[in-house]
Order: C-alpha cells, then sequence, then structure tokens
C-alpha cells in the first residue's frame, strides 16, 4: 500500500537544518464556521499526556503497558506526520484564540494543562501537583510540580498560573476557557510561594479539577503576548507554523515525563478534504489522519490496511426542543417525541453502527452521569397518547438541520420517517452549514446542535441555566437554577453526586433535548504508530502526541 | 514553431493607419480594464448578497448582538455598500489588496498579500508546468491525427480524448489518485510539501494534478488543432505544394501548420483561461497548497475582502491572457493587421 517513494520524500531526514525565520504568523485567528463551532464547543481540549501506559523505566527504551501490538518498547526516534482538518488562515498558536481541532491539537503539543483528562474520563494532575479547597470550596490552594521549565529554559512558577488565568478571563478574551474560569476571582488570586497560589472564587465549586481539563486552559509563560513562535512546557518546541498549511515541531529535550516524547519530529498538515485525508494516509503520505468518516472506519475495520482509533466518548449531535416555542411549550409533546425515535435504528443509519444509543441525557461515562434512569425506547403508542392528551395529533413541525456535524442531516432525515409512525409530520430542513448558527441557532423550535465531551456540571452550566450561552433548548427554571448552583458547590462526593443525579432525572422527565446517541472520535493510523490509547475525551488518544513512538 | 515561410508573406497592399497594431492593442486593453470594473461591481455585488455577512461568519455559534454589532463597525461593514466599494476598488488599484477578516476579531491584522505570498508561487508553479505539457502535447498529437485522418491513430486519438472531456477534473482526479496512488502506490494521492520545503523540491506531487488539467484541457485543444490541420491540408495551396513534390513532412510543418495555429492558439488561450478555474477545483482535490485552496477555504470562512481581492485577481490574469491571446493571433496572421475596420 505504502509507495516507498512517496514515504521517502516525506519523510525528511530529522537532521535537517532548524529553520527559524519568523514569519507573520498569528495570521488570523477568529472563530470560523469552517468547523463548524465555536471556541468552547469545537475546543474544549483536554490534557496533552494520557497515556494511560507510563513507560516502566521511563526512559526511551521502556516498554508500554497496553496501547498496541508490538511487543517491544517504545523506541526513540523519527518524524510522526499528521494529517489534520485545518482551520485555513485562522489557524494560531494562541491558546485564546484557538478554534479548530488542529489548533487544540498544536496547543497541546506546546503547552500543558494543570489538570488532564485520562482516557476513562479521570482528571489527572499534570503541572498541578495537588488542589485543595477550604472549607466551604470557596478557595482552592494550587500546589505546582517542581523542576518543570519551559522551552527557554526559564522554571514554571505560580506567576506563569496567575498571568495565564487573568489573560483567559481578561476584558477582550474570546478564549473557549472563559465559562471554565468564570467562577474564579481573577483579580484575588494570590502568589504563596513559587509553586503555590491561591485561587479565591465567586462562588463554591466543589470540584474544580474537572473545569480545568479543556485546552483553553493550557499554562502560557508569564507576560507572553506574542504567539508566533511560543515557549511552552510541552512535549514538543516550535520549529516552523504556516496557518493553513502545516507545522514542524522538534522534540523538547528537558520535558518533565521523563523519557517522553520518543519522536524527535512531529509534523501537522493542514488536509481539509475528507477523502484526501483518507488518501493520505492510505498512500503512506502521512501516518495518521484525524476524523474518519463512519463509511472510511468500517471500511478500514474490515480491511485492515490502517488501524482505527476509536475513542468511544460520549460526543453527541441531538435534537433540540425549545421549551418556550410552540408545540414544544407542553411537555407531553417533547416527551412524545423523545418516545417517537428509534434510537438503534438512528445509530444504524446515520452513524453506521458506531457509538452508544444515547437517553436524551449528555455525558455518558462522564463522573456524575445519572445511569441509574432506564434507557429510553421507542414506544409510538405512548407517544400518541401523550400527544392526544395535548391536543396536539396531527402535527407538523420543521426541523431545521444541515450538514455541520457528520450524521446530522442523515439522522434528522431517518427520524422524520420514524415520526410519521406517530402521525407527526417532520420536515427537515437542510439549510447551509456557514450561516445555521447565526440564523437558526437558538432561533427555531425545532433544530439540531453538537457536542463535544465536556463535564456534566460546565455542559449544565453552559446550557441550561439562566445565564448559559447555549441555552439551545431555551430552558428557564428558576428552581432548577437553585438546584444546580448547590449541585456546584457541593464539597461531599456523595451529597454531589445525589445533587446532579436530581438535576439530570428533571431534565430526563422534562427537558428538550433528545439525545439518541454518542458519536465516537475516530482516527486513522498507520500500522506502525504505536503508543496512543483511545480516549473518551478527544481524539489522538486525547492529542497525546508525547506518548506516540514508531515502530 | 516554425520560422516564417517568405513565400507566404504578404505584403500589406496599403497602410490605412500608421500603427495598427498599437491602436488593437490600446483597443484591446481599454476593453480588458472596462471589463474589470464590471468584474468587480459584480464581484462585490456577488459577495454582498451571500446569506450572512463576515461578522456572523466569524461569531458563528458565539455571536451575540453586541459581538456582531462591534464586530461590523471593526470590519466598516455598517458604512453603505458604494462606500465600502470605492474604499476596496481605490485601495486595489493602488496595489493595496486590503486586509483578511479572518483575524479581525481578536484584532490580528493579516494582510491579504502576506497570506497569498507563498501560495502564489505553488499555483503558478503548477500552472506553468501544465501550459509547458499542454502547448506541445496538443500541437503534437493534433497535427498527428490530422495527417493520419481515418487511420488507427487517429482513431485512437479522438476516442480518448472524447472518452476524457466528457470527465470533469474532479472526477479525473479521483480517478487518478485511486489508479496511481491507491491502486498502483506510484504515485502521492495529496500533494503535501513537507514543512521547510518548496514545490519544486517535490516534483512528485505535481505529477497526479498536473496530468488532472491536462486530461480536461488536452482534449479539446487536440481536437481543435486536428480539425484546423484538416482545413488546411484540403485547401489548394498545400494541394499544389503537394503537386510540387515537396515531402510531406515538410508541407505540413512548414506550410500548413504556420496557419493551422491561428485558430489553435484562441482555444489554447481559452484553455489557459480555464486553467485559472480548473486550478482551484485541482487544488482542492489534491489539497495543494495554492491560492485555489486558500480561496476556497476563504469562502467557506466568509472572507469575503479575500475573495474580492483574489477573485479580482484571477479575472485580471484572465483578461490578460486573452489580451496575449489576441495578440499572438494577430501576428499569427498577417492579415488581421491589416484588413481591419
Amino acid at each position: 500500500m505504502v509507495s516507498p517513494g512517496s514515504s521517502d520524500d516525506h519523510s525528511t531526514d530529522p537532521s535537517s537544518e532548524p529553520r527559524l525565520t519568523r514569519r507573520r504568523l498569528l495570521q488570523g485567528a477568529a472563530a470560523g464556521l469552517a468547523l463548524g463551532s465555536s471556541g468552547l464547543l469545537a475546543a474544549c481540549g483536554g490534557g496533552g499526556e494520557t497515556s494511560s501506559a507510563p513507560p516502566a523505566g521511563s526512559t526511551g527504551g521502556a516498554a508500554p503497558a497496553a496501547s498496541t501490538a508490538a511487543a517491544a518498547g517504545p523506541t526513540r526516534g523519527g518524524r510522526l506526520r499528521v494529517g489534520m482538518v485545518g482551520g485555513g488562515a485562522s489557524e494560531t498558536l494562541d491558546p485564546n484564540l484557538a478554534v479548530s481541532s488542529v489548533d487544540t491539537a498544536r496547543t497541546l503539543t506546546i503547552f500543558d494543562l494543570l489538570v488532564s483528562m485520562d482516557p476513562d474520563l479521570t482528571p489527572r494532575m499534570e503541572l498541578a501537583e495537588s488542589m485543595e479547597p477550604n472549607a466551604d470550596a470557596s478557595e482552592w490552594t494550587i500546589k505546582l510540580r517542581s523542576g518543570v521549565t519551559w522551552h527557554d529554559g526559564k522554571p514554571f512558577t505560580a506567576d506563569d498560573v496567575i498571568y495565564t488565568l487573568r489573560r483567559i478571563g481578561g476584558p477582550k478574551s474570546t478564549s473557549g476557557g472563559v465559562p471554565a474560569i468564570r467562577p474564579v476571582d481573577l483579580d484575588n488570586l494570590k502568589k504563596v510561594d513559587d509553586l503555590t497560589l491561591q485561587v479565591p472564587l465567586k462562588f463554591p465549586i466543589g470540584d474544580l479539577a474537572s473545569s480545568l481539563v479543556f485546552y483553553p486552559l493550557v499554562m502560557v509563560q508569564d507576560g507572553a503576548t506574542d504567539f508566533s513562535k511560543p515557549a511552552g512546557t510541552g512535549p514538543f518546541m516550535v520549529d516552523t507554523f504556516k496557518p493553513g498549511e502545516g507545522s514542524l515541531f522538534k522534540r523538547n529535550p528537558n520535558y518533565w515525563k521523563e523519557g517522553k516524547p520518543y519522536l524527535d519530529e512531529l509534523e501537522m498538515q493542514s488536509i481539509p478534504d475528507a477523502q484526501a485525508r483518507y488518501n493520505a494516509v492510505l498512500t503512506g503520505q502521512v501516518d495518521g489522519i484525524e476524523q474518519l468518516s463512519f463509511a472510511q472506519a468500517k471500511e478500514q475495520k474490515s480491511k485492515g490496511e490502517i488501524q482505527v482509533l476509536e475513542g468511544d466518548g460520549p460526543q453527541i449531535v441531538p435534537m433540540l426542543m425549545a421549551a418556550d416555542l410552540k408545540p414544544f411549550t407542553d411537555n407531553r409533546v417533547r416527551q412524545a417525541f423523545r418516545l417517537m425515535a428509534d434510537r438503534q435504528a438512528l445509530l444504524d443509519g446515520a452513524q453506521l453502527g458506531f457509538g452508544q444509543v444515547g437517553n436524551d441525557l449528555q455525558g455518558q461515562g462522564m463522573k456524575w452521569y445519572n445511569d441509574s434512569l432506564p434507557q429510553r425506547a421507542q414506544d409510538v403508542e405512548q407517544a400518541k397518547s401523550l400527544l392526544k392528551a395535548a391536543g396536539a395529533e396531527g402535527l407538523e413541525v420543521t426541523l431545521y438541520s444541515s450538514t455541520l456535524a457528520a450524521g446530522m442531516v442523515e439522522s434528522a432525515t431517518i427520524f422524520a420517517e420514524q415520526a410519521k409512525q406517530a402521525g407527526v409530520k417532520v420536515t427537515v430542513d437542510n439549510g447551509p452549514a456557514d450561516t445555521y448558527y447565526t440564523d437558526k441557532y437558538l432561533k427555531v423550535s425545532f433544530g439540531q446542535t453538537n457536542w463535544p465531551p465536556i463535564p456534566i456540571p460546565l455542559f449544565i452550566t453552559e446550557s441550561l441555566t439562566k445565564d448559559a450561552f447555549y441555552n439551545e433548548t431555551h430552558w428557564h427554571r428558576p428552581d432548577f437554577d437553585k438546584l444546580v448552583q448547590e449541585a456546584l458547590g457541593e464539597l461531599d462526593e456523595a451529597k454531589a453526586k445525589d445533587k446532579w443525579f436530581e438535576v439530570q432525572k428533571i431534565l430526563y422527565d422534562e427537558g428538550g433535548y433528545l439525545i439518541w446517541a454518542s458519536t465516537p472520535w475516530l482516527d486513522g493510523l498507520a500500522k506502525n504508530v504505536n503508543g496512543l490509547v483511545p480516549s473518551k475525551f478527544f481524539p489522538w488518544g486525547n492529542w497525546d502526541f508525547g506518548g506516540v513512538w514508531l515502530a | 514553431m516554425t520560422e516564417l515561410a517568405p513565400e507566404l508573406v504578404v505584403e500589406p497592399v496599403r497602410m490605412r493607419r500608421r500603427y495598427p497594431v498599437a491602436r488593437f492593442v490600446a483597443r484591446r486593453v481599454a476593453a480588458g480594464v472596462a471589463t474589470l470594473f464590471v468584474v468587480s461591481i459584480l464581484l462585490f455585488v456577488g459577495t454582498e448578497v451571500l446569506p450572512g455577512d463576515v461578522a456572523t461568519a466569524i461569531l458563528g455559534r458565539n455571536s451575540t448582538p453586541q459581538g456582531l454589532a462591534a464586530l461590523r463597525r471593526e470590519l466598516h461593514l455598517e458604512r453603505p455598500a458604494p462606500a465600502r466599494y470605492w474604499n476596496w476598488l481605490s485601495g486595489f488599484v493602488q496595489g493595496d489588496l486590503g486586509t483578511s477578516a479572518t483575524g479581525q476579531a481578536t484584532g490580528t491584522k493579516t494582510t491579504i498579500s502576506s497570506r497569498i505570498s507563498g501560495r502564489v508561487g505553488n499555483t503558478v508553479a503548477l500552472a506553468l508546468l501544465t501550459i509547458a505539457f499542454l502547448v506541445p502535447l496538443s500541437i503534437g498529437l493534433g497535427v498527428l491525427s490530422a495527417t493520419k485522418v481515418g487511420r488507427p491513430l487517429d482513431h485512437g486519438i479522438t476516442l480518448t480524448s472524447l472518452a476524457v472531456i466528457s470527465l470533469p477534473e474532479f472526477v479525473t482526479g479521483t480517478l487518478l489518485i485511486l489508479l496511481f496512488a491507491v491502486w498502483l502506490g506510484l504515485l502521492p494521492g495529496v500533494s503535501i510539501i513537507p514543512i521547510g520545503k518548496s514545490v519544486l523540491s517535490q516534483p512528485r506531487i505535481l505529477v497526479l494534478p498536473v496530468m488532472t488539467l491536462l486530461a480536461a484541457s488536452l482534449a479539446q485543444t487536440i481536437r481543435m488543432v486536428r480539425a484546423s490541420m484538416l482545413e488546411v491540408l484540403r485547401s489548394d495551396y498545400i494541394e499544389w505544394a503537394r503537386l510540387a513534390g515537396f515531402r510531406e513532412g515538410r508541407v505540413v510543418l512548414r506550410y500548413a501548420l504556420r496557419n493551422g495555429l491561428a485558430p489553435t492558439v484562441q482555444v489554447l488561450a481559452l484553455n489557459i483561461q480555464w486553467l485559472v478555474g480548473g486550478i482551484i477545483v485541482t487544488e482542492y482535490v489534491f489539497g495543494y497548497p495554492g491560492l485555489g485552496q486558500a480561496l476556497v477555504q476563504a469562502v467557506s470562512v466568509r472572507d469575503v475582502p479575500f475573495v474580492q481581492s483574489v477573485g479580482l485577481l484571477i479575472a485580471i490574469v484572465y483578461i490578460s491572457l486573452n489580451i496575449v491571446a489576441d495578440l499572438l493571433v494577430v501576428f499569427l496572421v498577417p492579415k488581421l493587421r491589416t484588413a481591419q475596420r
């Protein structure tokens, strides 16, 4: 499959001279709809290091516990070339401006987070060593890892953390990290010593670590303003960056995770076209690509020309019913719609069987996910009787759809068919993807959206409370808001769990989300790429390029 | 190209105008400028009526009324359209292509010139390489086909060109990738330039894009050369040349080709102009980092200033090629130099 010539052409020798030309790099940075998402939504990345298999001896020759078939341990060296979707001219190395998935990937290649997310969705300390709350969780003390240095040799200290948090929360910041640090009282952040800081909060937060796992919250250097070639603490250092084309990184020899990274070089190429990306990995021009289509992943699962890295996490492409717009003002109509959906058929049709059937709640497998509620299944008779009771027989609605996310318009079409059985006529309006979020989103009574996996408390505060920026289901309930606030501030794990379960029970019984499935991350890797563990959180084993090694 | 056969030069009967060629050029250039003006209006209006403006596209899911208003002010979108048009055009004429809209929301100013500077070279390399193959191949195969008219070779060339002429370049490109990259594994299926290398240092990545562009343009030019050569070969003076005992090769190359080329130049020019559009599609199919790919990306993020300026640049190339082609014809066909109004 791999043409020898083409791989020779591209596996450029690692000794090639470092190109230190500083081009004008921050060529545009704002969010584009190219990837159909906002800063928070597109991005919310996790930590750069999530390998659940830390090398035992932690040197280059140490063995990975459970990653791939390769029997010998990780080997040092080589260049990994990956094909990313890319974000055109808006690609950036500034974490505050990053939007597209290639921005996320680069951000977590250069920088590190205080807390990262393991592949099984457990938060794990990274640059933070420990985090301790005071009695009522209104202030947290963060201890930092010692001995961490920036790419330019300076030590990593509490000043860097304070600078970063204030930069994210700054008045003109468009960072996707703004929601996550909204509770932080930025003015009163206090440095205790070089490796300790106090983080006062505007209201109590019982689990601060979980809200710090997003990629916009990576730590940048104190005083950094020029992000054309930023210094980070991460596994790789920037060598060359061309927005919309590609970038090259060199190994950070002083990385704080001993022995990592294994690669000498990492090259990221932006290849916008899905078929071109697929061809590139099949013909050996790159060693891995992101966002395999369901069809491509299915093909490769049987053919096996490349490895399919399937991160079966709680990404969702749900339908939205606006609770304050006709006909969904009546909860019986909302529940009837949920009962009309044949979830397995939607999963098989729109996602070719990939993913898991959903239960109208976000965050399957995440901390505090309410798994005690029965799986909702199609029940046409009950749907009909609910509609009859609501006086909504023979209902006709328009479902505003688009091609923003994989499976979106497909699931809308299949749902429209299923709705017929209950006597509901659903007309699918497939609008242009680039104006969907401005013309239809948050305005129509029946639409669609997509969310990457984010912790349940953050999802709920961002989409279902009074101040929620993305109140997609037009959910305005003061009693509900109060319950959420209590759950957020609860330090006692068991009590917090009860409260979050109660919150989700309300959404299960009355909410406007029709969450029919979760959608996995699908990456395609050449057979010699080792060390990536499928992550439920984000693709590339949660962007774990530091853990990759080539056989 | 053969030297002009002295016996075929028709001396101008009389000089009705002193500088007919200069006048011709001036007229063509003036018409070109007028056309460009119309194009600029169409481009501007066309991008204006696209649903959603730059501000909504940039902010997307994050748009708030305040955010939109602030960004629109930033981008001068609140000014009336004629004023913005004038602003853009006057800047363009002075060589200022403007500022890319992407990035403005966050205060990052990027000039369009700096965004396209690296890509123009890649696209020009692709275009020139294609033309370098297109011209000799179409003339060579067309003449060959015409001289072997009715024979198997002619049928072969005709059938093949008819087959590929009916395929759009995204189909041809995909088929070529399937054949040469995926099945045979001979050539790269995606035109990735490794970081730090130039496109010319990676000739292999150019092969399939050039083949795609050739497949779509070669067929037409071959058939045109063939047709005009056939017509010339059937004319009386060729008959006389043959009767005079000249060898067939000399008859074809020396006497027929020159006259056969005149209409061909126009067709070649048309195809080279077509390349301007075909390259956009081809670059996208192959992920080739050129101007076309950047244009497609700009459209998808509603980077209107970029689309307008690059669109107008492409129109300039197109119209310039037209003028050059017309001039070439005038030089090839002396009659045109003298027999104008």
